[in-house]
């Protein structure tokens, strides 16, 4: 028993000390369980008579009870203290994501979260494609490119006018004058 | 200090980003004032309680608010709701966390005993004391409260906290001394 502010004597405390000591005088002492739900509305002063003996005599028989009505009283006083600034940002940020998600949609558009990875994929594809046309278009385009294949022939890439000098090397070499 | 006053049920529970702010300013000095509690009761470190906190908000909007629907304002304010909620959530935290850390050989027994509800029987007759007079010997004895604090939780003056104290142990002395 608390010092500060003494009640009853020593006795008292050796009488309540005995009781706790002996063997239980009834065997058919089985309370039933509370609900979480009637602890809380207890808290509140929110039960009748008869339902709130039944959980003062649970919280008398179970210590766990007990301290989860003890925890939960103290946490309520000590609330005036404000949490750490992180634990309310990162609890923030757990909703604003999946609101946006589920951020109800029109009519029209009801649908289209079941299409939406189908959409993602055509996208994705069509954006390869139009790369893919755009670089393509910028190199000429197959039309052009095949209508120089045919013609090239080894003055394309001599502009200089060949000499006999010159001739007469290519001939060394292999090539065909 | 935001208060659970100003917070729109329906609108937290369809999801509602401003609504779940108002709720996390006004949830979380709860929430983390049973995280710190839990966390002390078995030894964690301090920081710890944040963590513990954050599962108590994850837990709270998971399978759509799934648990926050649970809560009726009818029977009770959310605050006192949450307090319950959040204390069995970090109990549940802690054990899962002490499960995947550490075997149990390596956990000491004080800590492992983490919610093992068992029922203590009193060498009392059933129905000598009243389940109130019971609840206050059991705070005033076992639990070292003193008569403020022990007033404070039964929402009670503490004179009646006296009156009953005194009740209790008149029948208690009584009957026991017509039983010697």
């Amino acid at each position: 028993m608390s010092e500060l502010d003494p009640i009853g004597t020593e006795k008292d405390q050796a009488l309540w000390a005995r009781l706790k000591a002996g063997a239980p005088a009834n065997d058919d002492a089985r309370l039933p369980a509370v609900a979480d739900e009637d602890l809380v509305a207890w808290l509140d002063g929110r039960l009748g008579p008869d339902a709130a003996a039944r959980v003062e005599a649970r919280l008398a028989a179970d210590p766990q009870l007990l301290n989860l009505a003890l925890d939960a009283t103290g946490a309520l006083r000590e609330a005036a203290t404000p949490a750490p600034e992180r634990l309310v940002t990162r609890a923030r940020a757990l909703v604003g994501f999946e609101a946006e998600r589920a951020a109800p949609a029109g009519r029209l558009l009801g649908w289209f979260p079941r299409w939406r990875r189908g959409f993602e994929i055509a996208a994705v594809t069509g954006a390869f494609l139009v790369v893919c046309a755009t670089g393509f278009s910028l190199g000429g385009g197959f039309q052009e490119a095949y209508a120089n294949n045919g013609s090239v022939e080894i003055t394309d890439f001599v502009t200089a006018t060949l000499g006999d000098s010159d001739l007469g090397f290519l001939v060394e070499q292999g090539s065909q004058p | 200090m935001a208060s659970f006053d100003d917070i729109d049920l329906p609108a937290l529970l369809a999801g509602g980003k401003r609504e779940w702010d108002r709720f996390v300013a006004a949830a979380a000095p709860v929430i983390h004032a049973v995280a710190r509690r839990v966390v002390a009761a078995h030894n964690g470190a301090a920081d710890e309680a944040v963590d513990v906190a954050q599962d108590v908000f994850v837990r709270l909007c998971a399978d759509d608010r799934r648990l926050l629907r649970t809560y009726d304002p009818a029977r009770a304010s959310m605050g006192t709701w949450l307090a319950v909620v959040a204390r069995s959530c970090a109990v549940d935290h802690l054990r899962r966390r002490r499960q995947t850390h550490a075997s149990l050989d390596e956990v000491p027994e004080s800590a492992a005993a983490f919610e093992d509800r068992h029922v203590e029987r009193l060498n009392v007759p059933a129905g000598l004391l009243t389940e109130r007079q019971a609840l206050v010997l059991k705070l005033l004895y076992d639990r070292d409260m003193d008569v403020a604090e022990v007033a404070a939780f039964l929402k009670v003056d503490a004179q009646t906290v006296r009156s009953t104290h005194h009740k209790a142990m008149l029948r208690l002395r009584e009957h026991f001394r017509i039983e010697a």
